[in-house]
């Protein structure tokens, strides 16, 4: 099982709707995917109208008390789940930090998904604490979104620093990509030339700004469901396909 | 937990197709035009419901046969029903088509190797939604009041057309219909080396039609030979649609790509797929090719169908009644 996380330490830069986006897009692509919504404020959950089961406890899930498998959801896509959030996941960084080895725990807690997926998409909050570095410790791949402002770059080039730091050898691969790009302001223009030279690896699809995505909150579903054609839609076709190549 | 790849088909069960032989051919074609409309009735609920592809495509394919059955048989059917039995099933098999081509496509696409289709998605993305737009049109027209209309229309033409006297057994009437689409099966399949692809496709439906009568034979005219040749059929048709299927597909990506902005990534993966998709075309057109020629010199040398309806006719159990 490929397990990737969608994170940034930076909020509000599009990480749900990318999460959301490629989960449907391995779904599409024949994966079997489940969706794991870390983020209390449920965003992910909202968009594919998931529910969270008044039994799940952040707490005691992540301290491995409860079988994640029993709290998945099917989604109306075939071949993709999620796991809803709830408000009791903020209680993570808590439970983490009580533990003896933080960064095994989330990948204990993920360990029996393998059987049943190929592909697991962590939509990950915001921040950059404990529970965050499991985060980090457990995916193989990071897909970072970023907004080519002069704020967001140094959260990168944090974020950066931080990998190369915190895992020397076995760092995740890392995969940051342009997002809420609006190619007409000049400062857009700049900063993604600046960053294309700084950070080769930085993958070729751009997510424009765009009211197709703030739309997905009104039809709750994925752009490639139900807007395939919109520019964003094939910018995140695009994408999702760049990422797929990555991770095979 | 809801995944189509996982999927088992459901193990539908299967409609008699042979026409009965000891029946006045009005009254076995009527026998077996309602068995093939029932059966595809049946399907009714499992398409409504979503459960499985297979439901729609033995609908369509019980439709089809009744078509071709009506069509054929339309001498031995009272004229008028033979006419509105032709028109209600076309009418209702339209209907079917596009959902049914779709399903086909997608699992087309979904078949391509990681890196084609990863690179494909978008195209995927907009087939998948036209896929789930057509499925619903279908759904609210199998809904509809039109529908049971049409339905409930069929099922009273059958059950209560004036029979025609019967002049003319099953056996005769099937071996004068292979020979006859066989002679156009054999005249349409001349020069396909040079053949354009709407050609072929109309082979496919005439090598269809031929198959659907064989089958319907089966239980008259040496049903042993029958299985083979169904079999020689049933390839042939095989070759011949998947040549069809990637010519479609190659048709639909480019539409694709033609009518979107200029994405320089996106365009040059769709090219280079569409590249592929050529050569696997080429070579499957090829093999269609080879395989009609194939079969056509097997039937020159077995000297089929006229051998094999004389078998027929030397089994003493089905000889016609002087």
């Amino acid at each position: 099982m490929k397990i990737l996380a969608a994170y940034s330490i930076k909020g509000g830069v599009g990480k749900t709707a990318f999460a959301v986006n490629f989960a449907h897009a391995c779904a599409l692509a024949g994966k079997r995917t489940l969706l794991l919504d870390l983020d209390p404020q449920g965003a992910s959950s909202f968009y594919f109208r998931a529910q969270p089961p008044a039994k799940l406890k952040g707490r005691q899930l992540m301290a491995g008390k409860q079988p994640l498998l029993k709290f998945v959801h099917e989604t109306e896509y075939p071949g993709l789940d999620i796991l809803p959030a709830t408000l009791s996941f903020r209680h993570f960084d808590d439970v983490l930090s009580k533990a003896g080895k933080p960064g095994r725990q989330l990948r204990q807690v993920l360990k029996p998904l393998a059987k049943t997926y190929e592909v697991a998409i962590l939509d990950a909050p915001p921040n950059l604490n404990i529970f965050s570095e499991s985060v980090m410790q457990a995916a193989e791949f990071i897909a970072c979104p970023v907004v080519p402002t002069p704020l967001s770059a140094n959260t990168l080039e944090q974020l950066v620093q931080f990998l190369d730091q915190r895992f020397a050898e076995h760092a995740p691969e890392f995969l940051p990509f342009f997002s809420m790009v609006e190619a007409r302001k000049r400062i857009h223009q700049n900063t993604i030339s600046e960053l294309r030279a700084q950070y080769p690896a930085m993958l070729r699809a751009t997510i424009p700004y765009s009211t197709d995505v703030e739309r997905m909150g009104l039809t709750r579903a994925p752009l490639l469901a139900k807007r395939p054609n919109c520019p964003a839609g094939r910018a995140f076709a695009q994408l999702a396909g760049e990422v797929l190549r990555a991770m095979t | 937990m809801k995944d189509h790849t996982d999927k088992q088909p459901p193990t539908l069960p299967k409609t008699d197709l042979r026409l009965a032989r000891d029946e006045p051919v009005p009254v076995a074609v009527r026998g077996l035009l309602e068995r093939l409309t029932e059966d595809a009735w049946q399907c009714e609920a499992g398409i409504l419901e979503g459960a499985d592809e297979e439901y729609l495509h033995r609908y369509r394919v019980n439709l089809r046969r009744a078509r071709v059955l009506v069509g054929e048989a339309k001498k031995a059917l009272a004229p008028r029903t033979a006419r509105f039995l032709q028109c209600h099933l076309r009418a209702i098999a339209g209907r079917a088509g596009s959902a049914r081509d779709l399903d086909v496509q997608c699992r087309l696409v979904h078949s391509l190797p990681p890196r084609a289709l990863a690179a494909s998605l978008g195209f995927l993305a907009s087939l998948e939604t036209r896929r789930k737009r057509e499925h619903g049109a279908l759904r609210r027209y199998l809904r509809s009041r039109n529908y049971h209309r049409r339905r409930e229309r069929i099922r009273h033409l059958l059950a209560n057309a004036a029979i025609p006297d019967a002049t003319i057994a099953s056996r005769e009437f099937l071996a004068d219909r292979i020979r006859h689409r066989f002679r156009k099966f054999a005249r349409r399949a001349e020069g396909m080396e040079q053949a354009e692809d709407q050609d072929l496709h109309r082979l496919r439906i005439e090598g269809k039609k031929l198959r659907y009568l064989v089958e319907f034979s089966q239980g008259i005219l040496s049903p042993a030979q029958a299985k083979i040749w169904i079999r020689e059929l049933k390839s042939l048709q095989d070759k011949l649609g998947h040549a069809h299927d990637l010519s479609v597909r190659l048709g639909w990506m480019r539409d694709y790509a033609a009518n979107r902005p200029p994405e320089p990534l996106e365009t040059a993966s769709l090219e280079a797929l569409a590249a592929t998709l050529e050569k696997l075309w080429q070579k499957a057109r090829d093999s269609a090719v080879r395989h009609v020629r194939n079969f056509l010199e097997k039937t020159r040398k077995t000297g089929w169908p006229n051998c094999w309806i004389a078998a027929g006719n030397a089994n003493g159990k089905h000889r016609i009644p002087q």
